[in-house]
């Protein structure tokens, strides 16, 4: 499509249309170092490398699971941010869901970013394979009216948009970047469609 | 894939939404939605912005930044606002994607870069009523 007689070529509109299964669950686990031994980053293809690979050439087994006097060893850094965001995310989810629990009025309106959330946190839980469960901290008490407590979720959802994209920086695994400026990028959403509730 | 072939790739899809922009524009001008209108003309000035942008930082690494195509297809017929809109959430989704992309292939302040264009391009594709996609950019379609 374009001005009749003017088009000699014409080329896609580009883009990529990548599965987050193809994203997620790869074939190659790359193990990472640390005392989680067994967790792994889900997949890193050998052709979307990290830019700086170094913790995911490590490999399973090689570290403790305790340090030498018994107590636990720090997490690999990757693993850490993987594990933080979740209970960040599912902090998220329980604050939307107690919002929706108290209003009434707001469940059908609250009902795709509580879905969101999910499917976030199934993400994130997805992305790094035998993650010992993550619990969600506890969540501060809903306002009485209905617009206030909107107006909390959205700054906590904006406050997690921040924190992805952090994590998104901070990241060594390319691939975990990605998923991480993915849900900063779905949260940006989600902000803008709660503006929208009533 | 290195950092300049990153951006290549990025250029290359901006150069594809700003085309994208014009056909979508120039049939909404012949519309009364003044809403859409201007969602068109914001969505194109982004667009054109970050083209720019990119070029700018690929000269400025010595290489020579991507030309745009002279036409680019349409996956579907644009004759009206309905179409319009579609066609702002594919251009925006299909963006997000490369932007995505690019995330894993750079560090620091370019990937910075990266994800907040993808982040853009995301409330865009939004705004248009594209199909929610859970991870813009990596969702399944």
């Amino acid at each position: 499509v374009g001005t009749p007689g003017s088009v000699t070529r014409t080329t896609d509109l580009p883009g990529l249309a990548v599965s987050r299964r193809t994203v997620l669950a790869g074939t190659t686990a790359v193990a990472l170092a640390g005392p989680l031994a067994s967790c792994t980053l889900s997949q890193e293809s050998p052709t979307t490398t990290a830019p700086t690979p170094s913790s995911t050439q490590a490999t399973a087994g090689s570290r403790p699971e305790e340090t030498s006097d018994g107590t636990p060893a720090p997490l690999e850094p990757d693993v850490q941010l993987v594990t933080a965001a979740i209970a960040d995310e599912k902090a998220v989810r329980s604050y939307c869901s107690e919002v929706r629990r108290r209003h009434r009025s707001l469940r059908a309106p609250l009902r795709p970013l509580e879905e969101r959330q999910e499917q976030i946190v199934a993400a994130l839980t997805d992305a790094v394979s035998n993650l010992p469960p993550v619990r969600a901290p506890r969540t501060g008490r809903v306002a009485t009216r209905p617009e206030v407590a909107v107006r909390d979720l959205t700054r906590l959802v904006s406050a997690a948009q921040e924190d992805r994209l952090d994590d998104c920086l901070a990241a060594t695994s390319g691939l975990l970047a990605r998923l991480f400026a993915s849900t900063s990028a779905s949260h940006a959403v989600s902000v803008e469609q709660l503006r929208a509730v009533p | 894939v290195s950092v300049v072939d990153a951006l290549q790739q990025c250029l290359a899809a901006e150069h594809a939404a700003v085309y994208g922009y014009g056909v979508l524009g120039g049939v909404l001008g012949g519309t009364t939605d003044e809403a859409d209108q201007l969602r068109a003309a914001a969505g194109y000035t982004a667009h054109r912005d970050r083209r720019d942008a990119l070029r700018n930082r690929i000269s400025d690494l010595d290489e020579e930044p991507v030309p745009a195509e002279p036409a680019y297809a349409v996956p579907f017929t644009i004759e009206d606002a309905a179409d319009c809109r579609r066609l702002g959430g594919h251009i925006e989704s299909r963006t997000a994607a490369v932007y995505a992309a690019a995330v894993a292939d750079t560090v620091d302040e370019v990937r910075r870069l990266m994800a907040v264009a993808l982040t853009d391009c995301a409330v865009r594709a939004d705004a248009w009523g594209a199909p929610d996609d859970v991870l813009p950019g990596i969702d399944e379609r």
